[in-house]
């Protein structure tokens, strides 16, 4: 990293700052989290060698050299290959793009930070193929005027931070990007949270400006701020090269044999998923798009699903980060979904009541279930009491996870 | 505290948010504006929104309480048409 701005935001680590408790996985749920490439991939990750890194001459061979856009073209290019926002939202990058176009923008941030537990994905692509990603971000800020590219990245993961200041070292183009290591909490890797605290704040979501028209689109110092996913960034980096073609990144854990994340043809379903992921004994359940996805049933017309988001929401998953999680054979789903809950509520930043006090609520009542002392309506009742509330997504989107689970167990545990 | 606002902005649509990170839950919203808020189980308000909420021309005065009342500073009133 030598004589390269390292950002570290003032309130990160050993600050004096309450703790922020990381999501942990609970290790009965999910063993190790997924954070090696099991297998080459077939686009991003093309010929990946897993555990090497690709240099920039070798990423110059596979790719060609980074091309020159205007916004108008990479906004056309970005469209063309319907390249989505890959952190959760699936937000059309061409649009995110096109609301920036012609605004001061001062940062692109990348957002590495892979706060969700069960995904392993970014990691994986700065890992494997830093350039790609790189590319992605030196494109947007090349099309919007944007001076400065931050990568931001947890501090559990010194050796992402290890391969990005390498990568960066190799480029003789990458002056102007830096990176920021921030806190390992769940709801530190949320888009406002990460531009917060890179602006010198604490790592928690905030309500940046007036309600943003749409995701990454805020207000920061009067200047905007274009923040996405690192998948999203190495997804444009193709798009802007014209190169076709489509893939699942998907990370995998829970009752597999080794959790980690595979690059898989979008044509495959999620059974393949499940062979390449080397799924052990006979689960009954999936979690699809995380500790905010959704609970599946394990049965044939689940593992039929396409690897898409199409194909997920049509047998009513989510794909989210593309992170599937299957419960082990024989841990009951009541069991595990009150685990889930209580790192749910634990995942809360701790700022807004309805989530701190509501989730911890939901988790305890969650927990009686299973003996029997939690009736279903009160239950319900407290689920719509956080609802809908809070700054961020995190306590709705944990409320709907938790009543996927609830749904597959059906009136009685 | 119900001074009489500017009639430029009394004829305009108004809403109400909360900001989620202030509000303790003190419920002194509820008693200014109990035809549009209640209390949760833990306190907080109800129908209210961090995104706004909008408050008929005959309920501004008493949002208007509830805002200045409101020992947390957490509740605003602005105009809706003002994004």
């Amino acid at each position: 990293m030598k004589g390269r701005t390292v950002l570290r935001s003032r309130s990160t680590v050993g600050a004096g700052e309450p703790g922020l408790p990381g999501l942990s996985v609970p290790g009965w749920v999910a063993g190790p989290r997924p954070r090696r490439l099991l297998a080459p991939g077939t686009l991003l990750l093309a010929g990946a060698e897993p555990g090497r890194r690709e240099n920039f001459a070798g990423h110059q061979r596979r790719w060609g050299a980074l091309p020159v856009l205007d916004a108008r073209e990479l906004i056309s290019a970005a469209a063309r290959h319907e390249v989505l926002g890959a952190g959760g939202a699936a937000f059309p990058t061409d649009r995110k793009l096109a609301a920036l176009a012609g605004q001061r923008v001062s940062h692109v941030i990348v957002n590495g930070a892979e706060g969700e537990t069960a995904s392993g994905k970014d990691g994986v692509l700065l890992a494997h193929a830093p350039h790609l990603v790189i590319d992605g971000a030196m494109l947007a800020a090349a099309a919007l005027g944007a001076r400065r590219v931050v990568v931001r990245l947890s501090e559990e993961r010194p050796d992402l931070a290890e391969h990005v200041a390498a990568a960066l070292a190799e480029r003789p183009d990458a002056a102007g990007v830096h990176l920021s290591i921030g806190p390992a909490a769940f709801v530190a890797g949320e888009a406002s949270a990460v531009i917060r605290a890179i602006a010198g704040g604490p790592p928690l979501p905030a309500e940046l400006g007036r309600p943003p028209a749409w995701p990454g689109r805020v207000a920061w110092r009067r200047a905007l701020v274009m923040l996405s996913n690192v998948e999203t960034f190495a997804r444009l980096a193709l798009a802007a090269r014209e190169v076709a073609g489509s893939s699942a990144l998907v990370s995998v854990s829970g009752a597999v044999a080794g959790a980690g994340v595979l690059e898989l043809p979008d044509d495959r379903r999620l059974a393949d998923a499940a062979l390449a992921g080397a799924v052990v004994g006979s689960p009954d359940t999936v979690i699809t798009g995380g500790w905010h996805g959704r609970w599946l049933p394990w049965t044939d017309e689940t593992a039929y699903a396409l690897l898409t988001r199409s194909g997920l929401a049509a047998v009513g998953g989510r794909w989210g980060a593309g992170a599937l999680i299957w419960l082990p054979e024989g841990m009951p789903r009541v069991a595990a979904l009150a685990a889930v809950a209580g790192e749910l509520a634990a995942g809360t930043a701790g700022q807004c009541g309805p989530c701190w006090r509501g989730l911890p609520h939901v988790a305890a009542e969650l927990g009686g279930l299973a003996a029997g002392s939690t009736d279903r309506t009160a239950l319900a009742d407290i689920m719509a009491d956080v609802d809908g509330r809070g700054i961020c997504a995190h306590p709705s989107a944990a409320v709907a996870a938790l009543r996927s689970g609830l749904a597959l167990i059906g009136e009685r545990p | 505290m119900a001074a009489t606002p500017p009639a430029a902005t009394e004829s305009a649509p108004m809403e109400l948010r909360v900001d989620w990170t202030l509000c303790a839950g003190h419920g002194v919203c509820a008693a200014a504006l109990g035809e549009r808020i209640d209390l949760d189980r833990w306190g907080y308000p109800t129908g209210v929104t961090s995104r706004g909420t909008p408050v008929p021309a005959d309920l501004v005065a008493a949002a208007r309480l509830a805002v200045s009342s409101c020992p947390a500073a957490a509740l605003r009133l602005r105009r809706a048409d003002r994004g």
